[in-house]
């Protein structure tokens, strides 16, 4: 069943309508927020924001309206939220540092502990980078590198132009090509 | 086709998004531009590590906590929605006693001719005296003293 069809059904009422939907982009929306707030636990509270306010939008939700790019620029606004929140906090979320990993004994890296702390590492320093972008910058890229999303996708995510997106990905490109050059042969 | 010109294509080329007439152009540029040539493959490079990093691990019970999450949400817009019509239900008699209020306070200042005002402070050291010195008991009844001299008494 399509999307249109889907929220057209949630505005009826339709619980299970509602719920394909949670399931058919649950698990886009929770990477995309993780990305952002590089955080389990606040990804999770942000993804279940994303769709408390998709529910709470189901009456005037226009059919015209792509429901992915909808959802995706729900999830974008609510994370850089969070990230401006936590920064106005100044709590300082150190958690990339940690292993998302827990230790498995059978992994091939477990005989390795070098190899475990240079993929930490890596991962550390593509996080550093990406944080440090541009918030409009990091959205047109991690919406690409990511998500897959073509640039009229993304332009209409974040209300602009094609052509905005081009040069906001010509410019976040030629900061990481610099930032991440100690990764980069 | 200029280098410069290129090299701010070579973005949206690595994305597969460049026009088809400038497609052939940028690829023939590339072939025979070494400086352009790296930039490309750096921006492979750069796609390639930026892949280090790791997905969100799976949310177990993700919609059942989402439902619970929704459902209080909505008890507390139906709460507040209930504290809205409380307020409602008081600011009206709130209201019509602040005009009475104000209307009595008014009319005693339109209504009165001034005395008061002048009244002199004897008078007014007189009817505070009337009201509170003289009256005052140094065992008011009803009071722990009142009860405690009246069961003295009694024995």
């Amino acid at each position: 069943m399509q999307d249109t069809e889907l929220m057209l059904r949630v505005r009826e009422g339709d619980e299970g309508a509602f719920k394909e939907i949670v399931e058919r982009y649950q698990r886009q929306i929770l990477d995309l927020c993780f990305r952002y707030v590089c955080n389990q636990a606040d990804a999770e509270e942000v993804a279940m924001d994303v769709f408390i306010q998709l529910y709470k939008s189901r009456q005037t939700y226009r059919p015209e309206a792509k429901l992915s790019t909808y959802l995706y620029r729900i999830a974008v606004n609510l994370s850089l939220n969070r990230i401006r929140d936590r920064k106005r906090k100044r709590l300082v979320s150190f958690e990339f540092l940690k292993k998302d990993r827990p230790f498995d004994p059978e992994s091939p890296d477990s005989e390795r502990p070098d190899a475990v702390y240079e993929a930490g590492e890596r991962e550390a320093i593509v996080r550093r980078a990406l944080e440090s972008l541009p918030e409009k910058q990091k959205t047109a890229l991690l919406l690409r590198r990511y998500d897959e999303l073509s640039y009229e996708e993304i332009a209409a995510v974040m209300d602009t132009s094609v052509s905005a997106v081009e040069a906001l990905l010509f410019r976040a490109r030629e900061t990481l090509r610099k930032t991440l050059k100690p990764l980069i042969p | 086709m200029k280098c410069r010109d290129v090299k701010k294509m070579l973005s949206a080329h690595s994305d597969g998004e460049s026009p088809a007439e400038e497609k052939m152009l940028i690829e023939s540029h590339v072939r025979a531009c070494q400086s352009c040539r790296t930039i490309v493959e750096e921006d492979l490079a750069l796609w390639k590590a930026l892949g280090t990093l790791p997905r969100a691990k799976a949310s177990p019970f993700f919609y059942a906590r989402l439902r619970t999450r929704i459902e209080r949400s909505e008890i507390q817009a139906m709460e507040r929605g209930r504290r809205i019509s409380w307020t409602e239900r008081l600011l009206i008699p709130a209201s019509a006693a602040a005009i009475a209020v104000l209307g009595f306070w008014l009319g005693t200042i339109a209504g009165g001719n001034g005395d008061t005002v002048k009244q002199d402070t004897a008078t007014q050291n007189s009817v505070a005296s009337a009201t509170y010195l003289d009256t005052f008991d140094s065992v008011p009844s009803a009071s722990f003293g009142d009860v405690y001299f009246a069961m003295a008494g009694q024995e």
